[in-house]
């Protein structure tokens, strides 16, 4: 009995632990001593810790996933070298020192670290989307639309009218069209910065189709929108290129990566700071 | 065996009772916590792809980035705790001067953050390389040490730092008198009724400038005689600064012991009167600072006064050759040599 009890005891003992904090090995090794005071390599990295280090998390895993995903090979290579030699011309005898603006000390450093990075996040972002494309097809609604903004409500009326009439819609546009939207063929995706009901019209829309007068009574402006291709399969290239020029979309491949990696902290601190700033990364 | 756990039913039946209890105690202690986890002995901080990072990569990866900015951090701290060597009377104001800092400094966290504003002093203190709350009186008070630090090295090395300094700064001590006015463009008959009474009392001659200060100008400075202290070029707002450029063109633009005439700022009319000898400038802790944060690329002082402390306690870099490189370009230091 005596045993058991000690036995519990102990297993007593181990309760109640805290969160995990990873720490670094060889903490008591001295970096350099002043007088009598010593920095230890366990002093910088709890400094370190405890100065947000989570953007520097994200971006080690960043980089295993694109290691794994997007080996760096003759077609990375190419394009980081179109960079670079972009990057020259643009930048010409103040290059160097631009790429040490950037944090980077060595031109070597800058294309591995920064220009090779790049072309495999983008062939990444590309990945995601051959995939995953019936599913970001059905999520984001692509559509080829026209739009005509005014601020006056029988422009709008007479418009509709014009074009039901058969009139060329960019013409009509030119004509009652008072902001930027001119009337030019453009994709809309769901993410798309269009006034709310005009852009649930067009992406709701399964054939071509005109619209009645959308109003949006807060900026007291007027829509008209003519969906021109609601078959995505008709543009797919088209498509690709909107979505991949999409920062939000890219940000969001890369999340499904860390999702699909089966991303883990081991450590408070750093989950704490991602679950602050870096949420839609974790998992757990 | 069997026999025995028959006869003793009731110590098993307990002993199993309190098994459950601690399986349970155990489980409900350890929900929510977030688990560790350490690969050949080292601690993981987080993986991905079946991919483990220890904390050990992690400390490589932010050293590169930012290492030798924490190991500063703690060298200065090093040598400021243990190279002051100020008097009882410059550490009592130095204690003082910590408590209140600290004081205003938890009543602005507070009415910021409310009850949770020790967690986020804490968390500015470790981003220093300090423990946490408990260490907030002791960062200001080594903070003014070493302030008090560089005004020593500064007293001691006036002749190396004060001639470019005066030149590109016109550092003096300022006085001056307001007759305020809510719109200068547009003076009401009673603030020009003031300002009349005011001109007319200066110009017989029979004030000095602190008595009439005193008795005519209005706002809190009159106490002290229009007593405003340290000014130098880049007090102006024309340069970033706090104050009217009206009056600060006409500020710097005195002389030692000079008084200027009327002067029309946004704020209403002023007299101006400006020391600017050494002597007086050297009494103001302001100047320091400005001494100090002067064309710091090329003068280097906060890293000079460092240096120097640590050269009198000792510096040891164990070997690392690295790190002592690193560290020395860091504070400029690799330039001098």
């Amino acid at each position: 009995m005596k045993k058991i009890i000690s036995l519990l005891a102990l297993v007593l003992l181990l309760t109640g632990c805290s969160d995990a904090r990873a720490n670094v090995s060889s903490r008591s090794t001295v970096l350099l001593t002043v007088g009598k005071e010593k920095v230890t390599r366990g002093e910088v990295f709890s400094t370190f810790m405890n100065s947000y280090p989570g953007e520097t998390v994200i971006a080690m895993a960043t980089r295993i996933i694109l290691d794994k995903e997007i080996p760096v090979d003759a077609t990375i290579k190419a394009t980081a070298d179109a960079a670079l030699k972009a990057a020259k011309e643009k930048w010409k005898d103040e290059f160097e020192a631009y790429y040490v603006s950037q944090g980077f000390e060595t031109e070597e450093d800058y294309y591995n670290e920064s220009l090779i990075v790049t072309a495999q996040t983008d062939a990444l972002t590309e990945k995601y989307m051959v995939d995953n494309y019936d599913e970001l097809i059905a999520s984001y609604k692509p559509r080829k639309i026209r739009v005509i903004q005014t601020t006056v409500y029988d422009n709008a009326v007479k418009a509709i009218k014009e074009i039901k009439d058969g009139a060329n819609f960019e013409a009509t546009a030119a004509k009652y069209s008072s902001t930027a939207y001119k009337g030019k063929e453009q994709i809309v995706t769901t993410s798309s910065t269009l006034f709310a009901d005009a852009l649930k019209f067009a992406t709701d829309a399964t054939a071509p189709t005109l619209s009645i007068v959308i109003e949006d009574s807060t900026n007291k402006t007027f829509y008209v929108v003519q969906v021109t291709v609601a078959d995505p399969s008709k543009f797919k290239d088209e498509i690709l290129e909107t979505l991949r020029s999409d920062t939000t979309f890219q940000e969001k491949s890369l999340i499904s990566y860390f999702e699909e990696g089966g991303f883990t902290v081991y450590d408070k601190s750093v989950y704490d700071e991602l679950k602050s700033y870096y949420a839609d990364y974790l998992n757990q | 065996m069997l026999e025995t756990l028959k006869k003793q039913w009731f110590v098993v039946f307990i002993a199993f009772l309190l098994l459950c209890t601690v399986v349970f105690f155990v489980y409900d202690q350890n929900k929510g916590k977030l688990p560790g986890k350490s690969v050949g002995g080292k601690d993981v901080v987080f993986e991905i792809n079946d991919t483990d990072v220890t904390a050990d990569e992690l400390f490589e990866k932010l050293y590169d980035r930012s290492g030798i900015t924490a190991i500063y951090s703690a060298f200065e701290r090093a040598v400021v705790e243990q190279g002051f060597e100020g008097d009882t009377d410059t550490l009592s104001a130095i204690k003082l001067e910590a408590k209140n800092l600290t004081e205003s400094t938890i009543e602005q966290y507070k009415q910021y953050y409310q009850d949770t504003y020790e967690e986020y002093i804490a968390a500015a203190l470790r981003a220093n390389g300090y423990d946490g709350f408990k260490d907030l009186n002791l960062y200001f008070t080594n903070s003014l040490k070493l302030q008090s630090m560089i005004k020593t090295y500064l007293l001691a090395n006036l002749d190396t730092y004060y001639p470019a300094f005066e030149k590109a700064a016109s550092p003096r001590i300022v006085r001056y008198v307001v007759i305020a006015m809510d719109d200068v463009a547009k003076p009401t008959e009673e603030e020009t009724k003031r300002l009349k009474e005011a001109q007319e009392a200066w110009a017989k001659g029979t004030y000095t400038f602190e008595a009439f200060a005193k008795e005519f100008s209005e706002d809190s400075a009159a106490t002290t005689g229009g007593y405003l202290g340290y000014f130098d070029i880049n007090s102006s707002s024309a340069n970033g600064g706090n104050y009217d450029k009206d009056f600060s063109a006409a500020t710097l633009k005195l002389k030692d012991g000079e008084t200027s005439g009327w002067v029309k700022s946004s704020f209403g009319w002023h007299l101006i009167t400006v020391e600017t000898d050494l002597d007086s400038l050297k009494e103001e802790d302001d100047f320091f600072t400005a001494l100090a944060g002067h064309d710091t690329e090329k003068t280097h002082v906060r890293s000079n006064v460092v240096w120097a402390a640590a050269e009198k306690l000792g510096v040891d870099f164990h070997g690392d050759a690295k790190l002592e490189a690193d560290l020395k370009e860091f504070m400029y230091l690799d330039e001098a040599e």
